[in-house]
């Protein structure tokens, strides 16, 4: 009886290492394979799409696309990248796009082949690096814009929202839309501030629409602290503690922004483009949106996405050829079935999918000169996004005061760029 | 047992049950309805749109089928070495085999983490990179495996070892005939545990694997986990899937613990 | 003959375990960022280390986290497992309940509980204030987070320990029971001479397991208060960041694999001097045939 299981158990280990041979390997002819990994499992049909249409026009490139996690991808891209192969193309964000340019990680695009003048500034600014060298191709972009729920709106009375809107503007629909009940709880609020870890929706834009800059041009120093800044943290505080018309530090930890604006118990929010899109097919014309409102300037944030090439890529040319597609007409009128896409010549097809809706809140930054693309600085990137949400908590919930926390926040900045 | 201490054992089974039973009825649910406030319950309906989402948008059987192989190839390896070593190094003699198996038990105190880019680095190097040999090798070496063995290898008492040795057994057949039977239920505890671990494990394969069809569940779910936002309606049904074989391994197993051992052997 | 039964898992160990740890050793001491190549840096990162108010932090919280679950979770595994192995009625579906966290999804343990435990609307604290008893923030105050993050623990690992728990149980030979009943002994007093040293084996694997697991705690942070859930900084984070949750975070998050794998290292000494420790008070109460 022993004897039978051992030698089960030595055949099925011996029958599952033949299966792995038997796994077919790729050809290697004279096709080029490409490797190409992204992170949202929503865009593998337009991936897929994207990819067919290249091969089409190039018969002797082959693409192969994975969809890795968003949570464990900036793992699994280091280690590629670190055992240099098997990597040639990925998605990459303006933070870690920025990163790796500086570490000098990406292969460095012939510009002259790629219309970059059809993309706008910031879209196709965070791949370029300080020499003007292009190393990435951006395909689509999300910015963040103020959702509102029509029906809450409609209950109060209060005119909606437009794309002309001021900070007073908003601060005081946000106090009419909020309903405490008799004993002073929340039934429904006017808005949501994610004020305990919201670096980019509430430090960030805030402190640029209040006029001041987030960071020295050069990336080397933080230059929010100063009193414009301090203005809008205090306007975010004040709508939070003084009119109470959003969900406090501690309630915005338990309760989600999504969560709420779907039941109803909302009625504006800061969130991006895809979730516009969920909540339009889910809420059709109960949901609209309109750009950010404007404090001493107007500001959007503005996330684009791209394809960068890893150095180490052992097909450049193939890689190179890619990267001039995605400059074109085609894979951006494919990616605007999906999300908003980089060429704002293409942003129209996407708005075609969202009849008597404000598209021009998702569109109109693109090119309009308010869309700001993610402010980096040049050393410790990600670091100094965890210190930001850090101090934001501390000064949103009232354990510093805000020129302390602002000052606080500008001296760890600064100590990290050397 | 009296009804008090039964009572107790139901309320904390209820308390056990809950997120698995919230898991199970979003499978159902519409993605709105997962985005409520407060959470909701029932499905308000009970719609089979999420699986059929599942199989046949997604790669599922592949990935299921890589999982299976990977989880049955390890689980053998491991149950194979690792009763060995542990029977080794619970009753046989040899030169430092207290500083091996501490040797052995120092990797249990690196966090898994650390591991990843050299092994990736050294499967890359004998291009082992996104084959299955290559997920599956490195996944063998157990220390916990081997320490939870011996344990239950000491425990087991010295005579029945002694009559054997006088008897003329080597310690092959000392093992395979005499000790591994008396741990049966050692061993399958180790094996549920042990299988339950592969099926879900994470960090190797994401670093292994570098193409779809590679696949396994553990990392397919994990995509379906999105920056921003999860669909949980279509990530809970593929966990309901992916998680029946393990409570069918489980009813299974438990079925076969048996109650207490009787050490008649000795007196023969 | 002994190489033949220790050889495979030896060498396997060695390669795939040994040889990495050899490598992150020598990268804390380099400023390597897992992606450049790295230059040497001496002990450099070991001192900011201990400098750091962030990487003291984890080790504070490290500890808590351990000396919370450890016991707590070996004692209610403990009592469990005893329960489980009589003839109790529906034995197989109380087994079952009991084991079903260690296969949910922690994406959903994770939802469940945010939602069970919240301070305004959660049944724990709308019972809580029905029986007039205090109804903490379980989630949102730093002072009590650390102790929701224990419990959680526990519910998660009870059943898997019962596992194994039961086995230890069942490998016990009944003619230890049959003897200590015909010297009229009482149930409590079989349980704490025969039953526990019998088991005593097993526990200490379990002990020593759950130390080394608990002091390399990550996942449940992850999930609960780290990246994957809002939080990206703050002070709730501050009051349960581990370790390991600052190893992932320098290494991945920051990209600095050299400070991260000092922290590692220093971790993993730390593990080293408690299982070495433990290992020598076996003699004291674990009985081996």
């Amino acid at each position: 009886m022993k004897r039978r299981f051992g030698r089960t158990l030595v055949c099925t280990l011996l029958a599952s290492l033949l299966l792995a041979g038997a796994v077919p390997q790729a050809q290697a002819t004279d096709v080029t394979t490409l490797k190409l990994y992204f992170w949202d499992e929503t865009f593998t049909d337009v991936t897929q799409q994207t990819i067919a249409a290249f091969e089409a026009q190039n018969p002797d490139i082959k693409i192969e696309a994975t969809c890795l996690p968003w949570a464990q991808y900036w793992v699994k891209i280091p280690a590629l990248i670190s055992s240099g192969s098997d990597l040639d193309l990925f998605w990459a964000n303006v933070l870690n796009g920025v990163e790796f340019i500086n570490k000098d990680l990406l292969l460095p695009l012939d510009g002259t082949r790629i219309n970059a003048a059809g993309f706008t500034q910031p879209t196709i600014g965070p791949f370029t690096g300080t020499q003007g060298t292009l190393y990435g191709v951006p395909i689509f972009y999300d910015c963040s814009g103020l959702m509102y729920n029509k029906a809450l709106f409609d209950k109060a009375g209060v005119p909606y929202p437009t794309d002309d809107w001021t900070w007073e503007d908003m601060r005081e629909a946000a106090k009419k839309l909020t309903v405490r009940d008799e004993n002073g709880e929340a039934q429904q609020w006017g808005i949501y501030l994610d004020s305990a870890s919201d670096t980019w929706n509430i430090f960030y834009t805030f402190v640029y629409e209040s006029g001041s800059d987030i960071f020295a041009a050069d990336g080397k120093s933080a230059a929010f602290n100063n009193e414009k800044a301090a203005q809008a943290m205090r306007f975010v505080y004040d709508m939070v503690y003084a009119d109470r018309s959003s969900p406090d530090t501690q309630e915005v930890q338990e309760l989600g922004v999504t969560e709420l604006f779907t039941s109803g118990k909302v009625a504006m929010i800061f969130h991006t483009t895809p979730f516009f899109t969920t909540m339009y097919e889910a809420m059709r014309d109960q949901v609209d949106a309109v750009q950010r409102p404007a404090g001493a300037r107007e500001g959007t944030p503005l996330s684009a996405i791209g394809y960068v090439a890893s150095k180490n890529t052992k097909h450049p040319e193939a890689v190179q050829k890619f990267m001039d597609f995605l400059a074109t007409d085609a894979p951006n009128d494919i990616m605007a079935q999906k999300n908003t896409p980089a060429l704002p010549s293409a942003t129209e097809k996407w708005a075609a999918a969202f009849p008597g809706s404000n598209t021009a809140a998702w569109i109109a930054p693109l090119s309009s000169g308010t869309g700001f693309p993610c402010p980096y600085v040049y050393q410790a990137n990600s670091e100094v996004w965890s210190l930001v949400a850090t101090e934001l908590n501390y000064m949103m919930s009232g354990q510093k005061p805000i020129e302390q926390g602002l000052a606080d926040l500008a001296a760890q900045v600064n100590a990290l760029q050397q | 047992m009296g009804l008090l201490g039964l009572a107790g054992l139901l309320a904390g089974a209820v308390v056990m049950l809950v997120p698995f039973v919230w898991m199970a009825l979003t499978s159902f649910k519409t993605l709105v309805e997962t985005m409520q406030v407060p959470i909701t319950w029932l499905p308000g309906q009970f719609r089979l749109e999420n699986y059929a989402e599942v199989l046949l948008k997604m790669d599922f059987q592949r990935y299921y089928l890589n999982t299976v192989i990977m989880t049955l190839a390890v689980d053998a390896a491991q149950l194979l070495t690792c009763a060995t070593a542990a029977y080794a190094f619970a009753k046989m003699r040899f030169p430092g085999r207290d500083a091996l198996f501490f040797i052995l038990l120092s990797i249990l105190m690196i966090p898994a983490q650390m591991t990843l880019l050299p092994r990736y680095q050294l499967m890359t190097r004998i291009g082992w990179q996104n084959t299955l040999q290559g997920l599956i090798v490195p996944m063998i070496p157990s220390a916990y495996g081997v320490f939870f063995l011996r344990q239950f290898f000491l425990a087991l008492p010295g005579d029945l070892n002694d009559a054997a040795r006088i008897d003329g057994c080597g310690h092959v057949r000392t093992f395979a005939l005499i000790d591994a039977p008396l741990c049966k239920s050692a061993l399958i505890a180790y094996g549920v545990i042990n299988t339950l671990w592969a099926w879900n494990e994470l960090l190797w394969p994401l670093v292994i694997t570098n193409s779809d069809s590679m696949k396994v569940l553990s990392l397919a779910m994990a995509a379906m986990q999105g920056e921003h936002a999860t669909k949980y309606h279509t990530l809970m049904a593929a966990s309901v899937m992916a998680t029946l074989p393990m409570i069918l391994l489980f009813l299974v197993a438990q079925k076969h613990y048996v109650e207490g051992i009787v050490f008649t052997g000795i007196k023969a | 003959m002994a190489a033949l039964f220790i050889g495979p898992q030896m060498a396997m160990v060695a390669l795939f375990y040994l040889w990495p740890m050899v490598y992150a050793i020598y990268m804390s001491l380099t400023d390597w960022s897992g992606l450049t190549a790295p230059q040497f840096l001496g002990l450099e990162n070991y001192a900011k280390l201990f400098t750091s108010k962030t990487a003291l932090r984890e080790m504070g919280n490290t500890f808590t986290y351990m000396l919370g679950a450890v016991p707590i979770t070996l004692l209610l595994s403990l009592l469990l497992a005893s329960a489980l192995n009589r003839r109790i009625p529906c034995r197989g579906f109380f087994r079952v309940a009991y084991f079903l966290p260690a296969v949910t999804m922690p994406v959903a343990v994770a939802m469940v509980w945010r939602w069970l435990l919240n301070s305004k609307y959660g049944i724990v604290n709308n019972a809580l204030r029905a029986l007039g008893l205090p109804a903490p923030g379980w989630l949102v105050d730093p002072n009590v987070i650390m102790t929701t993050l224990v419990l959680v623990t526990v519910w998660m690992r009870v059943g898997y320990n019962m596992i194994i728990l039961l086995a230890g149980l069942q490998g016990i030979g009944r003619q230890y029971y049959e003897a200590a009943e015909v010297e009229g002994a009482g149930r409590f007093a079989i349980f704490f001479r025969v039953t526990l040293p019998l088991l005593s084996p097993v526990l200490f694997f379990l002990l020593t397991m759950m130390v080394m697991d608990a002091l390399k705690a990550f996942d449940i942070i992850f999930v609960f208060s780290g990246v994957s859930s809002k939080l990206a900084g703050g002070p709730l984070l501050d009051a349960t960041r581990t370790m390991v949750f600052g190893i992932y975070q320098n290494g991945f998050s920051f990209m600095r694999m050299g400070y991260a794998s000092a922290q590692a290292t220093v971790l993993f000494l730390i593990i080293l001097a408690m299982t070495a420790l433990q290992f020598y008070l076996q003699k004291k109460w674990v009985h081996y045939e």
